[in-house]
């Protein structure tokens, strides 16, 4: 048997303890599965970034290239071990506030731009079915989420009654869409059993 | 100092990306974002063993302690030094290394994913009931979706995808951007809050 | 006939029969067609008027459980691209374990199948910490430097001729197709690659994210994008290359027949108990 093979088994048996669950729930065979998943996928991790990140940054970067100034964003990330130390841990809170801060910053400074395109781009011109139809529901959707206005009458009361209608059609449409993703999931499993494994499908 | 010094470091590098993206300070604007990314990026690289710290320092005391199920806290440990040597001796991209990430990792991994299609089915089918308005409307929906994205849609009733086409395209796609910048507003709002010092939760020291 | 009953199905039935509804179409596939929508056209047209030996930016950005529906995307996305001699620049952000060596895998068949090398005609750049936003800006303006100079390998970029030919987004890039799960995804690569560089950005999604990014498409951020293995399907069909996602469809059609079914079933057991009371 060659290597494919064995490892077509092994997938096999994988994803057999895996739905053993969907018959008994928790029991020893999905719980050994999941330790199983938890330590391969940090070992992975560990060796992925040693290998593509830490040893070029160190041995190319800084030992072969000369960077040095890279030790003080290396001293920042080892600070967050900090946490490990009682009494020490505002200091991981530091590496950690530079991270936020680097975030937000982010955040306010890019996505204005990719947010207003949504408003502009919502008042279109109205000489259409499917336009008034879009801009209806962007602007009682958004009646809909004004928490802070009263709504028990008026245009605000019915429009955002529309716009839990219109809401209802999305999410409605999102199950419907998330179901047919589900269901690929379990296609492609069942491709691995029947047809790699068993060879019972063309 | 423990508790303002986080918040003062949030809103300098906050403060130092707006500044060298929004004014143009020549050359130094890029030279200093690069620099900055790198940091980021290299600051990043070197934190990479908290969680595998944090995750050996659970596991080694549940079999210490011989706390419920320890056993498999204790096949988790052997399992995860065992794999560290394998993929350090035989290199990430080995064929005994893909071997244990692809064909045992990968596949519980999807395995326990791919469960959720078996629940959402189930709860579709507890839970969808034409009980009201709003009920009746998501279900409706919900069903010429399924209906119209798998071809068999076509050939029970004809032109069903054009109509899932139709509601995912202009009702689905309007309400899906009433609630993006309603979303937009807030996650903007509460990056000013975390700038300003004003959202402190993540400091350990309340709100 | 007791009524209610049919809304107290175990649901380890519907289990069993769900599976034997999406086997049964992989020994008898029905060979339903599979009609071509808008935004799946719209991803082949933006690929298809790029100009021949284009570089296209393909980010595999999945996990292992959205891959099924992913990786036919991968394939198709490859095949149209080494069609029109277009350079492939892979990376893949959203997971370590299973991005890098899924991209490689799928590129390298199609890859192989039409005569293209690695390194002349297409790299694999791997997965890094910390992509968004930090790796994405770096990117922009210095490939090598974002990625710390090696390939996901670990091999140095500088032996690689296509790297030679390509230094930046910024000046050397077409097109961004980017599959999508989470974040990183199509949403940071919109906000700080493709808006900033007014570069097209394409891609496909996982159904689970398709109905929540329609908007994008609208107002031209997204060139068109694939949802799921439906849309590798559409795709392979206008590529003219059947492979795992025209398989998958026709058990999705008995799959989703059978939910629906079930969900008629619900009611009536629901409406059975309510008259009842």
């Amino acid at each position: 048997m060659t290597l494919e093979q064995w490892g077509n088994i092994t997938a096999t048996i994988c994803i057999i303890m895996a739905w053993s669950y969907l018959y008994k729930g928790e029991n020893p065979l999905y719980t050994f599965a999941e330790h199983i998943l938890v330590a391969i996928a940090t070992a992975y991790g560990i060796a992925y970034t040693w290998e593509t990140q830490l040893k070029p940054r160190v041995m190319t970067d800084m030992v072969k290239n000369g960077k040095w100034s890279l030790l003080i964003p290396a001293i920042i990330g080892i600070l967050i071990y900090a946490w490990f130390f009682k009494g020490y841990e505002w200091i991981a809170r530091l590496t950690m506030a530079f991270w936020i801060g680097h975030g937000a910053g982010y955040a306010l400074a890019f996505n204005p731009p990719v947010f207003l395109k949504q408003v502009f781009d919502s008042f279109i011109r109205l000489n259409s079915f499917n336009n008034i139809v879009y801009f209806l529901v962007v602007i009682t959707a958004l009646m809909y989420f004004a928490f802070t206005l009263r709504k028990d009458r008026g245009i605000l009361k019915y429009g955002s009654q529309f716009g839990r209608y219109a809401l209802m059609v999305a999410f409605g449409s999102a199950y419907g869409s998330i179901t047919m993703a589900y269901l690929s999931l379990i296609i492609g499993q069942l491709q691995i059993i029947f047809k790699d494994t068993l060879h019972l499908v063309k | 100092m423990k508790r303002q010094l986080p918040i003062i470091i949030v809103f300098v590098t906050a403060l130092f990306v707006m500044v060298t993206k929004f004014f143009d300070l020549g050359t130094f604007s890029k030279t200093a974002q690069d620099e900055l990314n790198l940091w980021i990026t290299v600051s990043s690289v070197f934190a990479f063993l908290l969680g595998p710290i944090n995750l050996v320092r659970l596991h080694w005391s549940n079999v210490e302690k011989k706390r419920p199920n320890w056993v498999y806290s204790a096949i988790l440990l052997v399992v995860l030094v065992i794999s560290t040597i394998i993929m350090f001796v035989d290199g990430v991209n080995g064929k005994v290394s893909l071997f244990i990430v692809d064909k045992i990792a990968n596949r519980i991994d999807s395995a326990i994913y791919a469960m959720l299609g078996f629940y959402v089915c189930s709860a579709a089918y507890r839970s969808f009931k034409l009980k009201n308005t709003e009920a009746s409307i998501l279900l409706i929906s919900a069903v010429i979706l399924m209906l119209g994205q798998a071809p068999i849609g076509d050939a029970i009733i004809p032109n069903t995808s054009k109509l899932a086409e139709w509601i995912l395209t202009v009702p689905n796609s309007a309400g899906m951007r009433g609630i993006r910048i309603g979303a937009s507003i807030g996650a903007f709002a509460a990056s000013i809050r975390v700038i300003l010092g004003l959202e402190r939760s993540w400091t350990g020291t309340g709100s | 006939m007791n009524w209610q009953k049919l809304q107290w199905i175990d649901v380890r039935i519907l289990y069993v029969i769900i599976l034997l509804c999406l086997l049964i179409p992989m020994f008898k596939p029905i060979g339903l067609p599979v009609s071509i929508s808008e935004n799946t056209r719209k991803v082949f047209e933006a690929i298809e008027s790029l100009p021949d030996g284009s570089v296209i930016w393909v980010s595999h950005d999945t996990g292992p459980g959205n891959a099924p529906e992913l990786n036919p995307m991968i394939s198709a996305v490859a095949r149209q691209a080494f069609r029109k001699n277009c350079k492939i620049i892979a990376t893949s952000f959203f997971n370590e374990m299973v991005g890098p060596a899924l991209t490689q895998e799928y590129i390298e068949s199609v890859a192989k199948e039409m005569g293209k090398e690695y390194g002349v005609d297409w790299i694999n750049l791997g997965y890094r910490v910390n992509a968004s936003p930090a790796i994405l800006q770096l990117l922009i303006d210095d490939i090598n430097k974002a990625m710390s100079g090696v390939d996901w390998k670990g091999e140095p970029l500088d032996k690689f001729p296509i790297m030679k030919e390509v230094k930046s987004i910024r000046n050397d890039v077409d097109l961004i197709f980017v599959t999508t799960v989470g974040t990183p995804g199509y949403g940071d690569w919109m906000t700080y690659v493709a808006e900033p560089l007014g570069k097209p950005l394409t891609g496909g999604a996982s159904l689970t994210m398709y109905s929540g990014l329609q908007q994008y498409i609208r107002s031209g951020q997204l060139k068109g994008f694939l949802g799921g293995l439906r849309g590798a399907a559409e795709y392979e069909q206008l590529l003219k290359a059947p492979g795992k996602g025209l398989a998958g469809m026709d058990a999705q059609s008995l799959g989703h027949l059978t939910v629906i079914i079930f969900l008629i079933l619900g009611n009536i057991g629901y409406f059975a108990s309510r008259k009842k009371a």
